[in-house]
């Protein structure tokens, strides 16, 4: 596929290899954290990590959206399904993530419910056409790239008079999580992991843009590079990294190009904000609650909101104990630090929300890394 | 592989155009240009950073 296959070239990996070598300080040690699971992914599958000296280290962030929604949340999606008889319609990846009581919506589907899975909120309005006799509810997870769909369907929706369409709304916002993350006391009671610099997303900052990223450069003293989700774009953006940390800046800088711009897609974005508008506060799987980190639908569509529309009660349940979810999407552990691991917990029955998503890090540490460890003590 | 996708979020698409495709919509255009740039800039790095060929200890690195 073109403009992917170019940005895997072996020969140019190996000159980026090269001069990050060269320009990495052996007196020092850089630890970049990635906040998108996109990220984790490529430098999981391909190696990345392999290809960096020994004091350059990828640290794996929140940015899954599967891994940081809550179980309550999950729960309430079952409820919806199972108690109003609505037709659930979710993104694929959410199906197996753990609920309460070791459910799932995958569970709930083999038990009668009817759980769809859906590849766009298109798909979800198409069946509402079809079906005009049953409520349809869409499942709204995910960073700033899956809420302009979701907007996009509200209004589409008021426009035609869907009236049996709504949004049960859990998206949430990338900047909110990076200052939460740097802010939050909770890190140091977890251990300490510092960071000297950020990977921003791809497809998120292609809607937002490079601009939202400032204002914490500037707060933290952090460099930030907007990076692509292809392993040269990783690589590249690592070494713009280690070059602003070697000169003591501290700036937005945007690798990814070819679709990020300062102001992002102003379309989407105005989109967004006649639909929806910011919560004051909402819980992570893993950050607990966060002051203004999500987004819920508009009082001149609160017609299409499935929270309002049907009765459900707010579940507050936590996560498996034993589940190390929480530090591991602070970036303060690694997967292969958790007990459940591989032993417990794997991709086909999943503990933590980070084991099933392939945007976790623990489906990735599972997929790609997991014997890793063992090559490198024999 | 052929699937629908919505452009109801990008402006005055064209045939021909490359699109970056999220949850069935596209978000963005493909800058032609700027990804030509981006590959001139990794290759430049390779070249500052000494030689065509990967030193001895290097191993087998890229996949």
């Amino acid at each position: 596929m073109k403009y992917v296959e170019e940005f895997r070239r072996r020969d140019l990996a190996q000159g980026l290899a090269r001069a990050i070598r060269a320009e990495a300080d052996p007196a020092r040690g850089y630890n970049l954290m990635e906040f998108c699971g996109g990220h984790t992914h490529a430098i999981f599958r391909y190696g990345v990590q392999d290809l960096m000296p020994d004091n350059v280290h990828f640290v794996h962030g929140p940015g899954c959206p599967v891994c940081v929604l809550p179980v309550g949340r999950i729960d309430t999606a079952i409820e919806l399904a199972e108690r109003h008889g609505v037709i659930l319609c979710t993104y694929g990846d959410m199906m197996r993530v753990p609920a309460g009581k070791q459910r799932s919506l995958i569970k709930a589907k083999a038990a009668g419910a009817d759980v769809r899975m859906v590849y766009s909120t298109q798909d979800a309005l198409a069946i509402a056409r079809k079906t005009p006799e049953r409520q349809v509810v869409f499942f709204a997870i995910g960073f700033e790239t899956t809420t302009p769909p979701t907007a996009l369907a509200i209004k589409q929706a008021a426009a035609e008079g869907l009236e049996n369409f709504s949004v049960f709304c859990n998206h949430v916002l990338t900047p909110s999580a990076i200052q939460h993350i740097l802010e939050s006391p909770e890190v140091r009671d977890m251990g300490t992991v510092s960071i000297d610099g950020f990977l921003g997303p791809s497809h998120v900052s292609s809607v937002i843009g490079s601009r939202p990223y400032e204002f914490f450069a500037e707060e933290f003293q952090r460099p930030v590079v907007i990076a692509g989700f292809e392993p040269l774009d990783v690589m590249q953006a690592a070494l713009m990294l280690i070059r602003q940390l070697n000169e003591g800046r501290h700036e937005v800088e945007n690798q990814y190009r070819r679709v990020v711009t300062p102001e992002g897609n102003l379309k989407a974005q105005a989109l967004v904000a006649e639909v929806l508008e910011l919560r004051r506060s909402f819980q992570w799987r893993g950050l607990g609650q966060v002051p203004y980190s999500a987004l819920k639908i508009k009082r001149a569509y609160a017609g299409f909101d499935a929270e309002l529309r049907f009765l459900v009660t707010a579940s507050e349940r936590g996560d498996v104990k034993a589940c190390l979810c929480p530090a591991i999407l602070r970036g303060v552990k690694k997967p292969t630090d958790c007990e459940l691991f591989g032993t417990v917990c794997t991709p086909e029955s999943p503990m933590g929300s980070c084991m099933v998503s392939s945007e976790g890090s623990c489906a990735a540490y599972w997929t790609y890394g997991r014997f890793r460890g063992q090559e490198r003590a024999a | 592989m052929r699937k629908t996708v919505s452009i109801a979020l990008v402006d005055s698409v064209a045939l021909g155009d490359y699109l970056l495709i999220h949850v069935g919509h596209a978000l963005n255009k493909i800058s032609a240009e700027e990804a030509e740039r981006t590959l001139a800039l990794m290759a430049e790095a390779g070249l500052i950073a000494g030689g065509e060929e990967p030193p001895a200890d290097e191993g087998t690195a890229a996949a």
